[in-house]
């Protein structure tokens, strides 16, 4: 199989990762519950991961790094955990639903929210956020690489547009984590969701939130943590405040092995060979008439490691169904994030999504390209 | 509250790194589960030698002097 999916999750693991999880999965106990050392060998790997994962993300300590259950998870932390009735919310009109579905939620409860248009220029992408900023404006989320488009959207300049207005800043880098340098110190992310399994290359049901000053979000679950016990209060200091429960130790182990493997290849090492991938798709696509391409070029600055596109008239799960009747694994329709797809006019259509990992190779790009012509 | 050479931490967490920072500062510390259960469950310190500048040291890591 060609698979070029990797935006819903990487394939193949690294082998570093596979052995990580099948160890975790053999020997392990609960961490931070018992004193045997099976379970202090836990809470050792587990910290592991955390400091890996602070020093990864500019995490201002291994306490601001949160594990969560995945990145849609660290999403609803973040709006339910922070919103109020009366608070005013602005994304952009990229995102995934993942941020989309609990805001709309939150509407229920009196939380309101604004969707910027992204522009192809950044400073009008800015001057549109800005526009859109209200007085009750309390978060600006903004995705940091569009899961259908792969366009890069100017996350650090609106972290320091909501500075100057005293507002709280939360990006979604499911599609940018170990393809983009993200340090929420330096830039100014208030709250980054980040899920293990896609450039991370860890596993599903794991994901992290960096926050930068935990005591801004109440909790939404609360539970056993192995600490204050004696208490039925929930703990209120991080970590322990947001990770009921236990953890999922396989998960976290292959994260950790997952973050050594982006670390050691080279975050820019990786995103140069996607790109590289998929401006060679571009190009081929581009030299075929019954292609309809929605965005430019992919280039290193101004891309993540995704792109979509439509064959003629065809739905574009007609085209994914012929694709994978040949071998070449990839997603269609509308991606979960309707309103990129209202963006460029494809919500009835969806689109192709063509996702390389670092495992991509030249020869599967030329495939697809010529599969692709066969048409 | 500390017993002897004995450091009650609020978290895993919180011993995990204060036993690196104490090791940083020349002070070896083991993680132990807390013994006693006034608190209920959780992780302490034993710490090996200099207790009062162990002390120290984490009580002013818990007011945001050091990390």
């Amino acid at each position: 199989m060609i698979y070029l999916d990797n935006a819903a999750t990487t394939y193949p693991k690294p082998q570093s990762v596979r052995r990580a999880l099948g160890s975790a999965a053999m020997y392990s106990a609960n961490p931070g519950r018992s004193g045997h050392s099976l379970a202090m060998k836990a809470g050792e790997n587990i910290y592991s991961c955390r400091v890996k994962a602070a020093e990864m993300f500019g995490a201002k300590s291994p306490e601001n790094v949160i594990f969560t259950p995945g990145c849609t998870y660290s999403c609803n932390m973040v709006i339910k955990g922070l919103l109020k009735s009366g608070d005013h919310v602005v994304v952009s009109d990229m995102e995934h639903n993942a941020v989309m579905r609990p805001l709309k939620a939150m509407t229920q409860r009196g939380v309101t929210y604004t969707a910027a248009r992204v522009a192809s220029d950044n400073d009008e992408t800015i001057s549109n956020f800005r526009e859109a900023l209200r007085s009750s404006t309390r978060l600006v989320i903004c995705t940091h690489v569009s899961n259908v488009w792969g366009i890069r959207l100017p996350v650090e300049r609106l972290a320091a547009l909501c500075r100057q207005y005293g507002i709280l800043f939360m990006t979604d880098a499911a599609q940018s984590a170990g393809v983009f340098e993200i340090n929420a110190s330096e830039s100014g992310f208030d709250f980054v969701c980040i899920p293990a399994h896609k450039g991370l290359y860890g596993t599903m049901g794991t994901g992290l939130l960096i926050v930068s000053d935990p005591q801004l979000l109440s909790t939404i679950i609360e539970g056993g943590t192995g600490s204050g016990s004696i208490s039925l209060s929930q703990p209120d200091f991080p970590p322990d405040k947001f990770e009921s429960g236990t953890p999922n130790y396989p998960g976290i182990c292959a994260l950790s092995a997952g973050l050594d493997f982006v670390k050691t290849t080279g975050i820019g090492r990786i995103h140069s060979k996607e790109i590289s991938l998929l401006s060679e798709l571009y190009d081929r696509l581009s030299a075929n008439r019954n292609v309809i391409l929605y965005t430019k070029r992919p280039d290193i600055r101004s891309c993540g490691g995704v792109m979509s596109f439509n064959v003629g008239d065809l739905g574009s799960e007609q085209c994914a169904e012929y694709l994978s009747k040949r071998g070449i694994a990839v997603r269609a329709g509308l991606h979960c994030a309707p309103l990129a797809h209202e963006h460029f006019r494809t919500e009835k259509r969806g689109a192709v999504r063509i996702a390389p990992s670092y495992f991509t190779n030249f020869n599967e790009i030329v495939t697809l390209s010529r599969v692709i012509a066969g048409m | 509250m500390e017993q002897n050479n004995i450091i009650k931490m609020r978290s895993l967490t919180e011993a995990m790194r204060v036993r690196e920072m104490l090791l940083r500062k020349g002070i070896r510390a083991s993680l132990i589960r807390t013994p006693g259960l006034e608190n209920g469950c959780g992780y302490s310190l034993r710490i090996g030698s200099d207790i009062r500048r162990a002390r120290e040291i984490v009580r002013n890591f818990r007011t945001g002097g050091d990390t």
